[in-house]
């Protein structure tokens, strides 16, 4: 006891490493500490039988140190598993610390109390986790290189380039079927013109028989262009007079 | 002649410099301009200088890799029978529902305006606290929605868009960027109730086909096509970037393309197999780790 009191004076009034002074009290930084505050019956320095409650994790133990074991630093404290059960915790608490000081008893209890309460909502948060949003972390230099990349993509993709280009394949190809609502019919006599002449320049570039198969292009120009007109008018009329029969059989 | 360098009079030194500077561009213009003259009376000189000085770019010194698909027999199978056959061989018609994450700010419902307009058949729904994106999904399932779209935040801009097909189809996650609302696009033009024709460039791999069939089953089988609507999703070096234009045959040989709707750009961070599960496995996710090569791209 005598050693304590030196301690203490040296801790106090020199230099404590656990000291913490700020513009409302004096804070002891030691873990073993039950209070929090820079006491003299707080300090687990200068107190050569003292006691605490600490949790390692999520499970709860009383620590008690004793002068007998005063001389062996390594195995000062002794550490007692409590209890899960909070009542019975306390019971264990009274019945390791019987004899000793109310002080030290009220503040270990206190101490098991204020654990006891922060874990059970640790483990209630942890169930919710899925439900709270995912925070992520912002990686600036990601960010950055991505953001460089994304205007360098950009520039390589020449978007309305390609999308003309699409478009213009799809038209030639004749995806948009044979009369496209999306054209304009100049427009589109002059693609099916320009692919006719394409296939009469492929065969007048093959070397078989030329004269021959210009001739029987001329020749077949000609008998289409006479018997389109022919079987258009004779649709027409067909058409019409099957509308006019459709007609009466409706109102009949 | 004198090393320029060498000099230690400013004014002299620059003027040089200056002279060397002019003579070099000079002899640029003047090479420049004979070869112009060449080439216009004789093209096939051109093709031959641009056939022997192709430049390497990225996408044309883009590293192996073996996902990449062409007309495999094999891919045609499995996409015959993937999450999205329903779409494609069912007809089933797209029905999406658009949400937010909790608490959003007025932009992220401006960005969400814009998304109902561009996706026909479209639902936006307000997020409530209380409902988490289990019950969500379960929700939707029951009303026969096809695909979910959430609009997440973050410090008042929409910075990610998850996309979700429901009948327990894949899950992507994009990071959305370089946001334009219409209203913001100079002569932009306005838009029609007609659906639109959809323009997929570049999806390579095989990740790039989910993701590309991801989005083709976000929009209806067959376009009006005398709306003459185009939406186009391009993926360049792994950035999708939509765009939205009303187009016009000038002739033959040019597109007059007049820009509609918003534009912005997607990258993908993850896609999961089935729903959204925040504890499930990823069938790819991006790690800053992967991107070790310039020219290495994965979609």
């Amino acid at each position: 006891m005598n050693t304590d009191e030196v301690i203490w004076q040296v801790i106090n009034q020199q230099f404590c490493s656990y000291k913490v002074k700020t513009a409302t009290g004096n804070f002891c930084r030691n873990e073993y500490n039950a209070t929090g505050l820079c006491n003299r019956q707080s300090c687990p320095l200068a107190n050569s039988r003292y006691a605490t409650v600490r949790e390692q994790n999520g499970v709860i133990y009383l620590f008690v140190k004793t002068p007998e074991r005063a001389h062996m630093p390594s195995k000062m404290w002794e550490k007692i598993k409590l209890s899960k059960n909070y009542a019975q915790a306390l019971e264990q608490i009274d019945k390791e610390l019987i004899y000793w000081p109310n002080f030290s008893v009220h503040k270990c209890k206190q101490r098991l109390t204020k654990i006891t309460q922060y874990l059970i909502k640790m483990r209630k948060l942890k169930l919710k986790a899925d439900e709270r949003p995912k925070l992520v972390g912002i990686k600036k230099k990601i960010d950055r290189r991505e953001a460089r990349r994304e205007v360098k993509a950009e520039a390589a993709a020449r978007l309305d380039k390609a999308i003309e280009k699409e478009l213009l394949d799809r038209l030639k190809s004749h995806a948009y079927g044979d009369a496209p609502l999306n054209v304009h019919e100049d427009v589109w006599k002059e693609i099916l013109d320009g692919e006719k002449g394409a296939l009469e320049v492929d065969s007048d570039q093959t070397d078989e028989d030329d004269s021959q198969s210009e001739e029987e292009e001329e020749e077949d120009e000609e008998e289409r262009e006479y018997v389109s007109d022919q079987s258009e008018d004779e649709e027409d009329m067909e058409d019409m007079f099957e509308k006019e029969y459709e007609h009466e059989t409706v109102e009949l | 002649m004198v090393e320029i360098n060498t000099i230690k009079n400013k004014l002299k030194r620059e003027e040089l410099y200056q002279k060397q500077k002019n003579a070099k561009a000079k002899s640029k213009r003047d090479r420049r301009t004979t070869l112009q003259k060449e080439e216009s009376s004789n093209p096939e000189k051109k093709e031959k200088r641009l056939a022997e000085n192709v430049p390497n770019t990225l996408e044309n010194t883009r590293e192996f890799d073996e996902t990449i698909v062409e007309e495999d027999a094999e891919v045609a199978a499995d996409e015959a029978t993937d999450e999205f056959s329903q779409y494609f061989q069912n007809g089933l018609t797209p029905k999406i529902l658009i949400t937010t994450s909790k608490g959003p700010s007025a932009s992220v419902y401006e960005f969400a305006t814009e998304l109902v307009d561009i996706f026909p058949n479209t639902h936006f729904v307000k997020r409530k606290p209380q409902f988490e994106m289990k019950h969500i999904i379960e929700f939707s399932k029951n009303r026969d929605f096809t695909d979910i779209m959430v609009i997440n935040e973050d410090r008042k801009e929409p910075n990610g868009l998850t996309l979700i097909h429901l009948p327990d189809g894949p899950t992507a996650h994009f990071k959305l960027s370089s946001i334009q609302l219409s209203k913001d696009i100079e002569g932009h033009g306005r838009t029609s109730s007609h659906k639109p024709e959809l323009i997929l460039n570049n999806f390579n791999t095989r990740l790039g086909h989910t993701i590309g069939r991801m989005f083709t089953a976000l929009f209806p089988h067959v376009p009006e096509f005398q709306g003459r609507q185009v939406a186009t999703l391009h993926n360049q070096r792994d950035f999708i970037f939509f765009r939205r234009h009303r187009y016009v045959f000038k002739n033959a040989k040019r597109v007059n393309l007049q820009e509609l709707g918003p534009r912005f750009t997607l990258k993908l961070k993850w896609l999961q197999k089935g729903t959204f599960d925040r504890k499930g496995e990823h069938e790819w996710m991006f790690k800053p780790e992967m991107e070790t090569s310039r020219r290495r791209f994965f979609l």
